[in-house]
């Protein structure tokens, strides 16, 4: 560009040659490097993983859509989805709970969530399956006072309602911390403007500080929905008919057991793909208030006074 | 404390809005306010000045309530602030009643404080709707009202995260407004502004200011105090130094702390 002719070529010709909005780029080698040796792995992949027939892609195309795995299958979605619900507003209360100046609530807030996340969720779902062993009745009634209503504990726990106890009341521990990262993380001059126009702690939450809390528990919630609806997978101990359940009760026919895993690999990747989704849809809604350039430009503005 | 309320009890005789007498504050071992006892008579605008730590800002927050107070007593439109006279003792109010209180007085923050997950115009019918009982719709028409007072009428649907720092203050405004208070409370109102933001905000206030409002504001803004407050206090080291129309304080001052802090501003 800087050879003898253009210093004496007219200057006007050289500042349109400067102009940066016609600028070549340079080749990027070491990309284009890193993108041969990743494209090379990637296809030994895609090649192993067609040529070794112990995948067994056409018994897993078979039994994609067998009666029994979508039977499974459905049973996963829906107990995942219902434990998480039940998790959430459940772990709204105990961050709620924890977050208290009450001493009494916090520390028994505080106690259920040491509790809940300090022993492993195989070993609670096993303990509700089981706790007719140490409770044969289940009683409500007043502390020291008349029983309202008893229950046969194994009339009341089938693997369904240990599955779903289990889940949730882990669940409810890790969403309880998660909800009140959140809350914590809205600003206290909000909290104090609610109570300086007379709103109710209630209404406050509901109105103000829960909406603002949701940017910051939206992400992490997405996190925890992905892992409950793996964690369901756990039931299967429990003899609770779910997609991993149907599908081990295939295999241990057959023996054809990475296809049939496979076959469940899928669902639980649709699953969780599903979830991201919807996950960055609730964070676009969440974060309406926080985007510059969603309204008229701030130049608008007149200067005044 | 019960002898403090004895005196103030009589409330047939007409009362100040504001009626402070003796009021304590401290946090930890650190003494904020020392005894403070003023009043603000209704329609009044006054102004308190006065250095960093002084005690101003956390005085005006005791007066609807942010902070509870340590001791003396705190009368507001003839109401005693957080407490009750009940058969000869006094008790302390439930949280509903506080809030019920908090209703008659409107407050503007240093920070704006606007919710941030709402619009300007949500903002300002929030409190009406869901406190006050006002249906959406008359809250609506008045909001627009005062955004139209403040001159953002064109902004109402936007978020405060969209408004520069100067109209985020004139909603907030709007929305102390919005509940038809009694008083107003502006906590240092444009000490978060740019400075060629101020000014908007203050023509706000001054406006305010002639239409018989209450109002009492904490400010370094001595100008304002000059232009549009019937009486200035001068505050310093948790106490009432000096008090009077803004012309005595402000140009004649009697008391040397007063003299000092304000040579500061006219120097700077």
């Amino acid at each position: 560009m800087s050879d003898g002719a253009a210093v004496t070529a007219a200057i006007a010709e050289d500042d349109s040659l400067r102009d940066v909005a016609h600028a070549y780029k340079p080749l990027p080698i070491v990309r284009g490097l890193v993108w041969l040796v990743i494209g090379l792995i990637a296809l030994k992949v895609l090649v192993v993983l067609a040529q070794n027939r112990n995948f067994g892609w056409g018994i897993v195309g078979e039994w994609l859509t067998e009666a029994s795995i979508l039977r499974g299958l459905w049973v996963t979605l829906w107990l995942g989805v219902v434990s998480m619900a039940l998790g959430v507003v459940l772990g709204l209360f105990l961050a709620i709970g924890r977050m208290s100046k009450d001493v009494l609530i916090s520390s028994l807030a505080s106690v259920y969530i040491w509790f809940f996340r300090g022993t492993p969720l195989l070993v609670q779902l096993i303990f509700w399956y089981n706790l007719s062993y140490l409770f044969p009745e289940i009683v409500i009634g007043i502390p020291f006072g008349p029983t309202l209503a008893s229950w046969n504990t194994n009339d009341v726990i089938s693997p369904l309602t240990a599955a779903i106890g289990g889940l949730a009341l882990n669940e409810a521990a890790y969403m309880a911390e998660v909800i009140r990262g959140g809350l914590l993380s809205v600003d206290h001059g909000q909290i104090e403007a609610t109570q300086a126009f007379g709103m109710s702690p209630f209404r406050a939450l509901l109105r103000v500080i829960l909406p603002q809390a949701m940017r910051a528990i939206v992400p992490p919630t997405g996190n925890q929905f992905i892992s409950m609806m793996k964690s369901t997978s756990l039931v299967s101990v429990i003899a609770m008919a779910d997609l991993l359940y149907s599908v081990q009760a295939v295999y241990n026919r057959t023996f054809e057991i990475i296809p049939m895993l496979l076959v469940a690999v899928f669902y639980y990747l649709v699953i969780t793909s599903l979830l991201n989704v919807g996950q960055g849809f609730i964070e676009r809604y969440y974060g309406r208030g926080e985007r510059d350039a969603a309204g008229p430009a701030k130049a608008a503005q007149a200067p005044e006074g | 404390m019960t002898t403090d309320n004895t005196v103030a009890a009589p409330a047939s005789s007409p009362m100040p809005l504001v009626y402070v007498r003796n009021v304590h504050k401290s946090f930890g071992h650190l003494e904020v306010l020392k005894g403070i006892d003023m009043e603000v008579a209704s329609g009044e605008v006054v102004t308190i000045l006065g250095p960093s730590g002084s005690g101003k800002s956390t005085f005006l927050r005791c007066l609807n309530q942010l902070e509870p107070i340590d001791k003396g007593f705190i009368m507001i439109d003839g109401e005693q602030a957080g407490y009750k006279l009940q058969d000869g003792r006094l008790v302390k109010l439930r949280a509903g009643e506080v809030r019920r209180q908090r209703r008659k007085i409107g407050m503007v923050f240093q920070q704006f404080n606007l919710y941030s997950n709402k619009t300007a115009l949500e903002n300002i019918i929030e409190a009406p709707v869901t406190v006050h009982g006002e249906t959406r719709e008359e809250a609506v028409a008045y909001a627009m009202e005062l955004l139209k007072k403040v001159g953002l009428d064109d902004r109402a649907d936007s978020f405060p995260r969209q408004l520069s720092g100067g109209q985020q203050q004139r909603v907030a405004i709007a929305r102390a407004l919005a509940i038809k208070p009694k008083l107003i409370l502006f906590d240092e109102p444009t000490s978060a502004l740019d400075p060629e933001l101020v000014g908007e905000v203050l023509e706000t206030m001054r406006d305010l200011a002639t239409q018989g409002l209450t109002m009492i504001v904490v400010t370094h803004e001595i100008g304002f105090a000059r232009d549009a407050a019937d009486r200035v206090i001068f505050m310093d080291g948790g106490v009432v130094v000096e008090e009077g129309k803004p012309e005595d304080v402000l140009l004649n001052p009697q008391q040397a702390r007063t003299r000092q802090f304000l040579n500061r501003f006219i120097r700077a």
